[in-house]
């Protein structure tokens, strides 16, 4: 049996998969026996995946654990007749215990029927809580519906990045929002503009993943939130309603930041568990319950995803949206297709942004805020306390636009104070972004551009800026409420 | 001739730029300074491709260009060489598990895991760089750079133990 002594020289070698496979094979037994050297090889890992969240070539995705070897498993390892010690490694790695972060087989399973999905319908209910008392202070009940294109049987055998395709809608008592692939009408199919590969599998992953089966893949791809830990699932069975299920369990607890980030930026803490049916494993129920970035033990959320239906035909019309009455909406699709507006108010907007991208530019602030209408703000119901009063939001923009200081994070905060207190941006819903369609406010329009990239990066080349102009319609043309952009996806 | 040379140059490259870009992206902890190294590493292939003898593999010697670009590129700027403009996706929902609260708290993180690495010694970094990003393995990375296998090994047991260090509240 090997001795913490001769294993901790080679804890490195072996997490970098360069041991040979017996080496591996014994470092390994004296690993699922002793903690201390086990919690080093798990240091490394955590290194990596800090280190692949800030991957500038956005490449290096963060995997699994469980995947790591894989990747890094060369193929030139098989060809020189090595086929058998792989097959050994696979083999002892799947079988030996202590591997954290290991999937459960059995979820493999479901994650696997779920391929088979086509459609897929449940509601989802919403419960927040008062951060301060824990007392419930809003329900939300919304129906959804997913589509996903191609069919089941194309995708088994397409590569994984046509699965880009999927019609989605949400509806609700604050409105509906939807998301169609095929109606381009209203909103910018952004997946179009810029089919990066990583961009696809982060919609499929969304998708299949966090949707309909939710991984730790799924968790962690999106938002490269890489410093969550991510317990194993563990399986039981238990009743729901008479029926017989597995149910799953993890919890999803980021890495406190102790440095100085805001409470209100911190990662939230997560407990979620899926309930599949037995028979089929498609996914019956799923319940996540988000905690207190800040106070872990306080509930803030609870989100119940039921009733799911698979595989049966849509309603017609569930996945086209149709804007409040008097809405106006700007379309720059990829094709440059279609407007709602009149020439003359399309002119006026361009001139309204012109203006304040001349203001930003320069550091200007009059000339940035001239065509600014800062004090327009919704607070959200269940968020009062990030509402932020209009001479805060023209101060922070003051500080951006004049100092140009620390553009990253002032943007950040800003945008997030932003998203939380207008709902402007329920307008837009390409991928990624949630939201209601404002039926109170049908003066709002939102305008998405790309023509960024030129004055934010002079060697912009083929990255894909897409910026969001928020506007509110006031006598005698448009104010800028509100205004965001993605960093670029390369088509690298 | 020439014309033919230059074709097999443009097949090659075309092949190797999204490897190189990404190497590059990396190697300057910016994507948006790997167009520029990029276009001088190629400069500099083009000019010495005549003279390639294919004694490594193409990919290799297109491998060594940009990452002595990249080093010089490195020496000839300033310390501060962590971009305001820090490499990220934006991306608002409402959904909690990628909350702009996530990607708030990653912003911040990535600047600071770029400054440390940035504070590594030029050997150490490049060596962390090709092994964690590039997946290179230690054989790969010795060849590379010419130099020992067990240097290899030393220079990326360092540089971990460095970064784990520093980073030591995000782990």
């Amino acid at each position: 049996m090997m001795t913490c002594e001769t294993a901790r020289p080679q804890l490195e070698a072996f997490y970098d998969r360069e041991l040979t496979v017996w080496r591996a094979w014994s470092l390994r037994r004296h690993l699922a026996g002793c903690p201390a050297c086990a919690a080093q090889v798990h240091s490394l890992r955590r290194l990596d995946t800090l280190l692949a969240t800030a991957d500038p070539a956005r490449r290096a995705a963060v995997t699994t654990p469980f995947l790591l070897p894989f990747r890094r498993m060369r193929l030139s390892l098989a060809l020189t007749g090595s086929i058998a010690a792989s097959l050994l490694t696979l083999a002892l790695l799947l079988w030996l215990p202590g591997q954290p972060g290991r999937p459960t087989i059995a979820f493999a399973d479901v994650e696997q029927a779920m391929q088979n999905v086509q459609t897929a319908a449940w509601s989802e209910t919403d419960t927040f809580y008062d951060r301060s008392d824990g007392s419930k202070t809003n329900t939300l009940v919304t129906q959804a519906w997913v589509r996903l294109n191609p069919p089941a049987y194309a995708r088994r055998i397409l590569p994984t990045q046509v699965l880009t395709d999927y019609d989605r809608s949400l509806t609700n008592d604050q409105g509906r929002i939807t998301y169609s692939s095929r109606s381009r009408k209203y909103m910018i199919d952004r997946t179009n503009t810029t089919p990066g590969p990583e961009m696809q599998r982060q919609v499929h992953n969304l998708i299949l993943g966090q949707v309909l089966a939710p991984t730790s893949a799924a968790i962690r791809v999106p938002s490269r939130n890489a410093f969550a830990v991510i317990s194993p699932w563990q399986m039981d069975t238990d009743r729901v309603g008479g029926r017989r299920l597995l149910r799953f369990r993890r919890t999803v607890r980021p890495r406190p930041i102790t440095s100085v980030v805001k409470p209100s930026m911190r990662a939230a803490p997560i407990d979620e568990t899926v309930w599949a049916d037995p028979r089929t494993h498609f996914v019956a129920r799923v319940e996540r319950r988000i905690y207190d970035a800040w106070h872990p033990e306080r509930l803030l959320q609870v989100a119940v995803l039921a009733e799911y239906r698979y595989n049966v035909t849509p309603p017609p019309g569930v996945f086209d949206l149709t804007p409040p009455p008097g809405a106006k909406v700007l379309v720059q699709d990829w094709r440059g297709h279609a407007v709602t507006l009149t020439p003359e108010e399309q002119r006026q907007i361009q001139q309204v942004i012109t203006h304040s991208e001349s203001g930003w530019r320069t550091g200007d602030f009059a000339t940035f805020a001239a065509v600014w209408d800062f004090d327009y703000a919704h607070p959200l119901p269940n968020t009062p306390e990030t509402y932020r009063s209009g001479a805060w939001t023209r101060q922070n923009w003051q500080g951006i636009v004049e100092h140009q200081r620390d553009r990253w994070r002032s943007w950040q905060s800003h945008v997030e104070a932003q998203a939380r207190t207008t709902r402007a941006l329920g307008y837009l819903d390409a991928f990624g972004q949630s939201g209601f369609l404002p039926e109170s406010a049908p003066d709002l329009l939102a305008v998405k551009t790309e023509t960024h990239a030129a004055w934010m990066h002079s060697n912009g080349g083929d990255k894909a800026w897409e910026t969001t102009y928020t506007l509110r319609r006031v006598p005698g043309g448009w104010r800028i409420i509100h205004w965001s952009y993605r960093w670029p996806f390369t088509g690298q | 001739m020439q014309t033919d040379q230059r074709h097999r140059f443009d097949r090659l490259w075309r092949r190797a730029r999204p490897r190189l870009w990404r190497l590059a992206a990396r190697l300057a902890g910016d994507p948006d300074r790997a167009d520029d190294l990029l276009q001088e590493a190629c400069l500099r292939a083009w000019q010495s491709f005549a003279s390639f003898r294919h004694e490594a593999s193409a990919y290799t010697w297109l491998y060594r260009i940009t990452l002595n670009v990249a080093a010089q590129d490195r020496a000839r700027r300033t310390l501060d060489a962590v971009s305001l403009d820090a490499p990220g996706a934006f991306v608002l929902t409402a959904d909690p598990t990628h909350s702009p609260e996530s990607l708030a708290v990653e912003a911040d993180l990535i600047p600071r895991i770029w400054a440390a690495l940035n504070r590594l010694p030029e050997d150490q970094r490049t060596t962390l760089i090709l092994h964690v990003y590039e997946s290179l393995k230690y054989r790969e990375i010795a060849d590379l750079l010419h130099i020992p296998l067990g240097t290899v090994m030393s220079r990326l047991h360092t540089a971990r133990r460095r970064l784990q260090e520093e980073l030591h509240d995000d782990l």
